[in-house]
């Protein structure tokens, strides 16, 4: 610790501090422009000099010299003053002075300063800058006349984001910000420039000149995308949002956003939103009221409940529900209809964090105190960007060594120490393998190991077969890579594993979040900050609905439904009986809707014919239900068959809370008044269950909170009194430090299974990626117009040789098909792609993805064709 | 008793044979003081070729009644401007904050004081009613007689 004295005050701070940080912490400000707490110091604006009295007076920057000891410190004299005078009149010369329609004005650093400091006059006169306003790039709008060159936005691309699109071009007076050669912006859009830019160099093409900075109310509340569950803060003009914000309090994110929480809202205020309840009659869906189409709804379940008894009945709901909107559907199918039949696209992906980890998560703020990474089965960049800063600032800033396992050369591989591009869907071999190699060349954690797992003998053995030469031959990547990495992964202190689930990632993923906890575990890497296994779930509430009980396997808690005294607490709390038997999971729910032993279906939120594998079948499977209720905000696909669809508020339009991905309970605010007659899905839940003849009881989510907290253990200390903006981390994540204190629990090896690749066929020598890009999640972004001006359709990526071969050139109109469908795309040559693996996104309505997926297959085989222009 | 009554007679002769202080309102008006405080106009600027305003918002922000609405939007010139310019006159009470806020002179208050309506909705002025100056009504004219000169010098 250093003590010094700032203003006749004296201070204390870590070693290393700066003199502007050790007065921030005494709660004395230092104006700065070209300082931020995420950056490293760069010193470039000069405004923050100080005196100090062992410098002989001279002026120093207080945000590039380090404290020392005995330190004397003045943080203002008239020299300062006139100081930073100068440094402001340098600034306007050739500022244009446009305040006046300059959307940053009223938020202006170099405004508020020189109102501050009363530079009402210039000394110096030049000419006024005159370089050219990009227009052209989508979303961010550079006018660098009014740039200051604190050189923020070059810093927080390259060091935070890790895209560095923008740097600083020529010297001295010429110096400009720029991409290179000067083209319009090609990177991720995630706005953190136009953000972090303290004047308004850089701009938000979608505030642009919609309202000032003063005239909007902002309202708190938690992006709807990924489960990174950052904190946004909506700004209201008029009853429209016209920005997105990272909410700089926000535990997750700490006011960094992506492309998808930044530009992504649209959808909220789209026309095409559906604002009446429909109802179909004589074939065609057509506008009711409430009291219609609720009754429709009761009628069309209780026939088929009648007739066919509820296990005809299910439920599917999006992961997108608030917690207490999962909870009620699931009372809803549970309590009143009397089916377990509910599930989230959790069915297809993300089970592991359910079923297959027994490790708590890690929150995101330790990543960055991490020394090791082993990012495998994750594009974390791209599908949760913002945890993806936190590897890039660990990796950048801090030195911490980054193991990439993927078949595509995805953005983190640029940074990564080692990169393993094994062959896709042979993730478990690979994680066994470097499991096998750490135990059998002894790199083991022996005095963890001992201590507080049990089973490491069966483990050894189940890993037997998975020798450096078997993983070669099973992933492709040869041996002494293999060793290389399980050097690397094990010789670290703290290493955070970190997977990502989602319809984006088919695959078994209990089994690979099981792998992933031993490697875990051999190493060493539990019960601590910044070690362990991150599981991303895909979107803004994968974690929460699965913790709320909407999945056929689990009570709220999640608690196991195969219990009998957990059955029986819910049974008496909820007034109804539960059966005792799980219910049927999303394949089962389309397998069972095909062959009729499912008739009745409520879709809630969830939309199947875009984002499940295998569109074909599961629009028979659908055609062939007597009952289909769709609640949704769009008529999408899944809502054009239904024969009711119910308008759902979207998450600006209500009150509720997320789980992210690190166990953080955080609060959404209603922003927005219900778009036309659209009501929350928590009291469409609890009228449909009235309309049946049963009370729910309140649909106020602080009530439902305090209900779900009264029966799940896990949200026992959740209550909508005690929620900040920082959220309430749940209980066992917040415990992460306990084990190994007395009466800990000793964690448990579970045995892998071999798992063996699938041979590619000469039909189909190809293996087609289906996952998520950077700019879209889900099927809901599509509906986002400014995302789709930078990611309009989905696109084939293809290895340059592959293409070769082919004689496919980029933007060749190719045809991709599969053994369930096929499909006409445009091709995108891209060197990230391994060669023999095909990508495409799954977003999209058209083509869509999914249509050449199976259901039962977890690798999709695909050949390609170049459409010439007779076939088209 | 009749001595009061010459006296108040005399008053009466006097003004009798002095210039009338009433005119034919609405056939003539009173000419309103340069510096009376009527219904604002904004400005057009002729060497651009667009109104001077540029939506900076400042006349919203400090207006006290709350009386002034702008939605700003870009022209093709990317230029900033205002795509909806409201006032509210029933609201408005004519401080004249708006004009002394404006940074680029683009509003000024004119002499235009005869603003009543039928309807409340005719009192809220659109930007093209804003850009145009006040006019007299047809067959009216303004009263050189009346003018502020000859109110001051009372002849």
């Amino acid at each position: 610790m250093i003590r010094l004295t700032i203003d006749n005050k004296e201070v204390v701070t870590e070693d290393g501090a700066t003199i502007l940080e050790a007065a921030a912490r005494a709660g004395i400000r230092i104006p700065t422009l070209c300082y931020h707490e995420k950056l490293q110091p760069f010193g470039a604006c000069r405004i923050c000099v100080v005196e100090v009295e062992q410098m002989k007076g001279r002026l120093t920057p207080s945000c590039s010299t380090p404290a020392t000891e005995g330190m004397v410190v003045r943080t203002s004299s008239e020299q300062i003053i006139k100081a930073r005078k100068t440094v402001l009149e340098l600034l306007l010369i050739q500022h244009p002075l446009d305040c006046p329609w300059c959307d940053k004005g009223g938020e202006c650093q170099l405004q508020n300063l020189t109102y501050e400091y009363g530079v009402s006059r210039n000394r110096f006169k030049d000419k006024k800058s005159d370089h050219p306003v990009d227009y052209l790039s989508p979303l961010v709008e550079r006018n660098t006349n009014r740039c200051v060159l604190c050189g923020m936005c070059v810093r927080v691309c390259d060091e935070v984001v890790g895209a560095s699109e923008w740097s600083m071009v020529n010297r001295g007076i010429s110096t400009k910000i720029a991409t290179d050669f000067d083209r319009p912006l090609n990177c991720e859009f995630c706005g953190e420039c136009e953000n972090i830019c303290p004047v308004g160099a850089l701009t938000n093409r979608m505030f642009k000149f919609k309202a000032r900075a003063w005239e909007v109310e902002n309202v708190s509340t938690v992006c709807s995308f990924c489960s990174t569950g950052c904190a946004i803060k909506l700004s209201l003009k008029d009853g429209r949002i016209v920005r997105a914000l990272g909410e700089e309090e926000g535990a997750a994110n700490q006011g960094s956003l992506c492309i998808k929480g930044r530009f992504g809202y649209e959808y909220v205020m789209s026309g095409e939103r559906i604002s009446r309840p429909l109802v179909r009659k004589n074939g065609t869906l057509t506008p009711a009221t409430w009291e219609e189409a609720l009754q429709a709804v009761a009628e069309g379940l209780k026939a088929v409940k009648e007739q066919a008894g509820p296990g005809a009945v299910a439920g599917l709901c999006s992961a997108r529900l608030t917690n207490e909107e999962a909870y009620l559907f699931q009372k809803l199918l549970r309590a009143v209809i009397g089916t377990n039949n509910v599930d989230n696209s959790g069915g297809y992906a993300h089970r592991g964090y359910s079923s297959g980890l027994s490790l708590p998560p890690l929150e995101f703020k330790d990543l960055q105190s991490c020394d090791r990474f082993l990012v495998i089965r994750s594009n974390v960049s791209e599908t949760h960007p913002v945890v993806g800063y936190r590897v890039n600032v660990a990796v950048k800033q801090k030195g911490a060594q980054l193991i990439v396992a993927d078949p595509r050369r995805i953005k983190l591989a640029r940074f990564a120490q080692t990169y393993l591009a094994h062959k896709p869907g042979t993730e478990i071999a690979l994680l066994n393998g470097l499991a096998h190699t750490i135990l059998t060349e002894g790199l083991e954690n022996r005095e963890f190991v001992a201590a507080r797992t049990e089973g490491i003998e069966e483990l050894k053995k189940s890993l037997v077969q998975f020798t450096p030469s078997f993983v070669e031959q099973a992933t492709g990547i040869a041996g002494k890579d293999l060793v290389e990495a399980a050097r690397r992964f094990a010789s670290g202190t703290r290493a955070a594993i970190i997977i990502s689930a989602g319809m984006g990632f088919p695959g078994d993923d209990a089994a690979l979040a099981r792998c992933a906890a031993n490697l875990a575990l051999i190493t060493g890497n539990a019960g601590k900050p910044g070690a362990g296994v991150l599981f991303l779930g895909e979107k803004s509430n994968s974690h929460g609905s699965v913790d709320m009980g909407a999945v056929p396997d689990l009570l709220p808690g999640p608690q196991e439904l195969a219990k009998d005294p957990v059955r029986q607490a819910f049974a008496k709390a909820w007034g109804a009986a539960i059966a005792a038997e799980p219910g049927l999971t999303c394949e089962q729910i389309i397998a069972g809707a095909e062959q009729g032993s499912i008739k009745a279906l409520y879709c809630a939120g969830e939309n199947p014919l875009q984002a499940y594998p295998d569109t074909k079948k599961t629009k028979t499977a659908f055609g062939k239900l007597q009952f289909l209720v769709v609640q949704e905000l769009f008529l999408t696909p899944t809502a054009q068959m239904a024969h009711v669809v119910l308008p759902a508020a979207s998450f600006a339009e209500k009150d509720g809370t997320y789980t992210n991905a690190e166990g953080r309970v955080q609060r959404l605010h209603q922003a927005l008044p219900p778009c036309g007659e659209t009501k929350t899905d928590a009291e469409i839940f609890c009228r449909v269950a009235k309309a049946l003849g049963k009370d729910l009881g309140s649909w106020n989510p602080a009530a439902v909170m305090a209900e779900i907290a009264s029966l799940a253990p896990r949200y026992h200390a959740v209550s909508y009194a005690t929620l900040t903006v920082k959220g309430h981390l749940l209980s066992d994540a917040a415990d992460r430090e306990a084990p190994g204190a007395e009466g800990a629990a000793r964690f448990s090896l579970l045995p892998v299974d071999v798992i063996a690749p699938e041979a590619p066929s000469a039909e189909f020598p190809f293996t087609l990626l289906i996952g998520s890009t950077l700019f879209h999640c889900g099927t809901l972004s599509t509906r986002s117009s400014a995302i789709c001006s930078v990611y309009p359709q989905a696109r084939l990526e293809i290895n340059p040789g592959d293409a070769r071969a082919l004689d496919i050139r980029d933007n060749d109109t190719v045809q991709v098909s599969s053994a369930t469908g096929a499909l006409t795309i445009t091709a995108k040559i891209i060197a990230r792609q391994s060669p023999g693996a095909v990508f495409i996104p799954y977003h999209f309505l058209s083509p869509a993805a999914q249509e050449l997926a199976s259901a039962a297959q977890l690798q999709t085989r695909v050949k390609i064709e170049k459409r010439t222009e007779t076939s088209l | 008793m009749l001595w009061p009554l010459l006296k108040g007679l005399s008053v009466t002769l006097k003004y009798f044979f002095t210039r009338p202080v009433t005119m034919k309102y609405p056939e003539q008006r009173w000419e309103a003081g340069p510096r009376w405080r009527g219904r604002q106009q904004l400005l057009w600027d002729e060497e651009r070729g667009r109104e001077k305003c540029v939506a900076c918002c400042l006349c919203a922000t400090v207006c006290p009644a709350q009386c002034i609405r702008v939605e700003g939007a870009e022209n093709e010139r990317h230029e900033k401007y205002p795509a909806v310019y409201e006032i509210d006159l029933n609201r408005c009470i004519f401080c004249g904050f708006c004009v002394e806020a404006c940074p680029v002179s683009a509003i000024i208050m004119t002499g235009a004081y005869e603003l009543a309506e039928y309807t409340r909705d005719g009192s809220i002025y659109g930007k093209e009613e804003l850009l145009q100056e006040p006019q007299l009504p047809k067959g009216a004219e303004r009263s050189t007689t009346f003018s502020l000169e000859s109110r001051l010098s009372g002849k």
